[in-house]
Protein backbone atom coordinates (compact mmCIF):
# COMPACT_ATOMS: atom_id res chain seq x y z
CA UNK A 1 0.00 0.00 0.00
CA UNK A 2 2.83 2.82 0.82
CA UNK A 3 4.93 1.18 -1.28
CA UNK A 4 2.67 1.38 -4.50
CA UNK A 5 2.06 5.48 -3.67
CA UNK A 6 5.82 5.74 -4.28
CA UNK A 7 7.75 6.34 -7.45
CA UNK A 8 9.46 3.92 -8.58
CA UNK A 9 13.03 6.21 -8.13
CA UNK A 10 11.79 6.33 -4.69
CA UNK A 11 11.02 2.83 -3.91
CA UNK A 12 14.96 2.23 -5.50
CA UNK A 13 16.48 4.96 -3.36
CA UNK A 14 14.71 3.46 -0.56
CA UNK A 15 16.07 -0.28 -0.65
CA UNK A 16 19.19 1.41 -1.14
CA UNK A 17 18.96 3.32 2.32
CA UNK A 18 17.56 0.18 4.13
CA UNK A 19 20.49 -2.37 2.99
CA UNK A 20 22.78 0.63 3.66
CA UNK A 21 21.80 0.54 7.21
CA UNK A 22 21.37 -2.73 7.66
CA UNK A 23 25.13 -3.10 6.51
CA UNK A 24 26.37 -0.59 8.91
CA UNK A 25 24.14 -2.21 11.51
CA UNK A 26 25.46 -5.29 11.01
CA UNK A 27 28.68 -4.48 11.14
CA UNK A 28 28.52 -1.81 14.46
CA UNK A 29 25.89 -5.00 15.99
CA UNK A 30 28.76 -7.72 15.40
CA UNK A 31 31.44 -5.66 16.95
CA UNK A 32 29.35 -4.31 19.89
CA UNK A 33 28.06 -7.97 20.77
CA UNK A 34 32.00 -8.67 21.03
CA UNK A 35 31.61 -6.24 23.79
CA UNK A 36 28.94 -8.33 25.70
CA UNK A 37 30.41 -11.39 28.00
CA UNK A 38 27.67 -12.90 28.38
CA UNK A 39 27.64 -13.91 24.39
CA UNK A 40 31.32 -14.16 24.37
CA UNK A 41 33.08 -17.16 24.77
CA UNK A 42 35.31 -16.97 27.97
CA UNK A 43 38.60 -17.59 26.17
CA UNK A 44 37.62 -15.87 23.22
CA UNK A 45 40.30 -13.09 22.14
CA UNK A 46 39.47 -9.39 22.87
CA UNK A 47 36.34 -7.95 21.54
CA UNK A 48 37.77 -5.77 19.12
CA UNK A 49 39.80 -8.54 17.67
CA UNK A 50 36.49 -10.91 17.68
CA UNK A 51 34.35 -8.51 16.14
CA UNK A 52 36.57 -7.22 13.33
CA UNK A 53 37.36 -10.45 12.66
CA UNK A 54 33.47 -11.58 12.23
CA UNK A 55 32.57 -8.50 10.06
CA UNK A 56 35.54 -9.57 7.45
CA UNK A 57 34.09 -13.16 7.74
CA UNK A 58 31.06 -11.51 6.81
CA UNK A 59 32.58 -9.89 4.35
CA UNK A 60 34.23 -12.84 2.43
CA UNK A 61 31.36 -15.11 2.91
CA UNK A 62 28.90 -12.49 1.87
CA UNK A 63 30.83 -11.58 -1.74
CA UNK A 64 31.92 -14.90 -2.65
CA UNK A 65 27.89 -16.23 -2.21
CA UNK A 66 27.43 -12.99 -4.40
CA UNK A 67 29.42 -14.79 -7.48
CA UNK A 68 28.17 -17.88 -6.41
CA UNK A 69 24.38 -16.56 -6.92
CA UNK A 70 25.36 -14.96 -9.89
CA UNK A 71 26.49 -18.20 -11.40
CA UNK A 72 23.87 -19.53 -10.14
CA UNK A 73 21.29 -17.72 -11.98
CA UNK A 74 23.13 -18.05 -14.74
CA UNK A 75 23.14 -21.43 -14.93
CA UNK A 76 20.07 -22.75 -13.13
CA UNK A 77 16.89 -22.83 -15.05
CA UNK A 78 15.12 -18.90 -14.77
CA UNK A 79 11.52 -20.26 -13.38
CA UNK A 80 13.72 -22.47 -10.29
CA UNK A 81 15.50 -19.98 -9.83
CA UNK A 82 12.83 -17.01 -9.33
CA UNK A 83 10.95 -19.66 -7.29
CA UNK A 84 13.89 -20.09 -5.03
CA UNK A 85 15.07 -16.59 -4.26
CA UNK A 86 11.51 -15.50 -3.71
CA UNK A 87 11.23 -17.79 -1.14
CA UNK A 88 14.48 -17.10 0.21
CA UNK A 89 13.33 -13.43 0.43
CA UNK A 90 9.87 -15.48 2.51
CA UNK A 91 12.50 -17.06 4.66
CA UNK A 92 14.54 -14.12 5.27
CA UNK A 93 12.09 -11.82 6.61
CA UNK A 94 9.64 -14.49 8.43
CA UNK A 95 13.02 -15.22 10.11
CA UNK A 96 14.07 -11.49 11.17
CA UNK A 97 10.15 -10.73 12.26
CA UNK A 98 9.63 -14.02 14.65
CA UNK A 99 13.13 -13.69 15.93
CA UNK A 100 12.35 -10.19 16.70
CA UNK A 101 8.96 -11.39 18.46
CA UNK A 102 10.72 -14.63 20.23
CA UNK A 103 13.54 -12.38 21.72
CA UNK A 104 11.58 -9.56 22.84
CA UNK A 105 10.90 -9.42 26.34
CA UNK A 106 7.17 -8.44 26.03
CA UNK A 107 6.39 -10.28 23.48
CA UNK A 108 7.39 -14.43 23.67
CA UNK A 109 10.25 -14.59 25.20
CA UNK A 110 8.63 -14.37 28.85
CA UNK A 111 6.76 -17.28 27.86
CA UNK A 112 9.08 -19.24 25.23
CA UNK A 113 12.23 -18.55 26.58
CA UNK A 114 14.96 -17.43 24.14
CA UNK A 115 15.79 -19.28 21.06
CA UNK A 116 18.65 -21.29 19.95
CA UNK A 117 20.70 -20.93 16.99
CA UNK A 118 19.54 -24.10 15.91
CA UNK A 119 16.03 -23.04 16.25
CA UNK A 120 16.36 -19.96 14.50
CA UNK A 121 18.52 -22.13 11.74
CA UNK A 122 15.29 -24.17 11.38
CA UNK A 123 13.07 -21.66 11.43
CA UNK A 124 14.95 -19.84 7.91
CA UNK A 125 15.06 -23.18 6.34
CA UNK A 126 10.98 -24.11 7.55
CA UNK A 127 10.08 -20.58 6.22
CA UNK A 128 12.17 -21.09 2.94
CA UNK A 129 9.96 -24.38 1.89
CA UNK A 130 7.05 -22.69 3.15
CA UNK A 131 8.10 -19.50 0.38
CA UNK A 132 8.77 -22.14 -2.23
CA UNK A 133 6.28 -24.46 -2.04
CA UNK A 134 3.63 -21.09 -2.42
CA UNK A 135 5.09 -20.04 -5.05
CA UNK A 136 5.25 -23.26 -6.64
CA UNK A 137 2.00 -23.93 -6.94
CA UNK A 138 0.30 -20.34 -7.20
CA UNK A 139 3.14 -18.96 -9.05
CA UNK A 140 5.17 -15.72 -9.07
CA UNK A 141 3.47 -13.34 -11.64
CA UNK A 142 0.45 -12.36 -9.72
CA UNK B 1 0.58 -12.02 -18.59
CA UNK B 2 -1.71 -12.93 -20.95
CA UNK B 3 -0.49 -14.92 -23.99
CA UNK B 4 -0.38 -17.37 -26.52
CA UNK B 5 1.76 -20.15 -25.85
CA UNK B 6 -0.51 -22.48 -25.55
CA UNK B 7 -2.34 -22.17 -29.41
CA UNK B 8 1.46 -21.74 -30.93
CA UNK B 9 2.29 -24.91 -29.59
CA UNK B 10 -0.94 -27.17 -30.47
CA UNK B 11 -0.53 -25.55 -33.74
CA UNK B 12 2.48 -27.51 -33.72
CA UNK B 13 1.38 -30.53 -31.66
CA UNK B 14 3.95 -29.92 -29.29
CA UNK B 15 3.69 -31.21 -25.82
CA UNK B 16 4.77 -28.75 -23.12
CA UNK B 17 7.72 -31.18 -22.68
CA UNK B 18 8.59 -30.96 -26.34
CA UNK B 19 8.46 -26.95 -26.07
CA UNK B 20 10.62 -27.10 -23.03
CA UNK B 21 13.31 -28.95 -25.09
CA UNK B 22 13.22 -26.50 -27.63
CA UNK B 23 13.53 -23.40 -24.76
CA UNK B 24 16.04 -24.80 -22.69
CA UNK B 25 13.55 -24.72 -19.55
CA UNK B 26 11.87 -27.15 -17.50
CA UNK B 27 8.20 -28.54 -18.51
CA UNK B 28 6.77 -26.89 -15.22
CA UNK B 29 7.91 -23.28 -16.86
CA UNK B 30 6.43 -23.92 -19.64
CA UNK B 31 3.70 -24.76 -17.95
CA UNK B 32 4.05 -21.86 -15.16
CA UNK B 33 4.46 -19.52 -18.50
CA UNK B 34 1.22 -21.35 -20.25
CA UNK B 35 -1.24 -20.46 -17.47
CA UNK B 36 0.15 -16.77 -16.19
CA UNK B 37 1.75 -17.99 -13.40
CA UNK B 38 5.29 -16.73 -14.65
CA UNK B 39 6.56 -14.14 -16.67
CA UNK B 40 9.43 -15.36 -18.39
CA UNK B 41 12.60 -12.99 -18.53
CA UNK B 42 13.64 -10.85 -21.69
CA UNK B 43 16.06 -13.73 -22.98
CA UNK B 44 13.64 -16.69 -22.61
CA UNK B 45 10.76 -14.26 -24.48
CA UNK B 46 13.35 -13.51 -27.25
CA UNK B 47 13.92 -17.21 -27.64
CA UNK B 48 10.06 -17.96 -27.67
CA UNK B 49 9.68 -14.94 -30.27
CA UNK B 50 12.72 -16.44 -32.28
CA UNK B 51 11.28 -20.31 -32.19
CA UNK B 52 8.08 -19.37 -33.76
CA UNK B 53 9.20 -16.79 -35.69
CA UNK B 54 6.54 -14.16 -34.65
CA UNK B 55 7.17 -10.71 -32.62
CA UNK B 56 7.06 -10.59 -28.85
CA UNK B 57 3.68 -8.33 -29.16
CA UNK B 58 2.03 -11.42 -31.46
CA UNK B 59 2.55 -13.75 -28.92
CA UNK B 60 2.69 -11.99 -25.17
CA UNK B 61 -0.07 -9.37 -24.33
CA UNK B 62 0.82 -7.25 -21.02
CA UNK B 63 -2.97 -5.28 -21.12
CA UNK B 64 -4.95 -6.85 -18.58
Amino acid sequence: MFLSKMSRDSQMRLADINFGLMGAFGMIGVIADSFDSTQTLANAPNPWLTGISVSILMLIVGFTFTRIAILDRNQSEEYTFQILSSGAVVSVMTTLVVTFAWTSDFLLSRWLGEPSSSQILALLLGSWSIGYFTYRFKGIAE
Amino acid sequence: MKNRLKVLRAERDWSQADLAVHLDVSRQAVNAIETGKHDPSLPLTFRISRLFGMPIEEIFDDRT
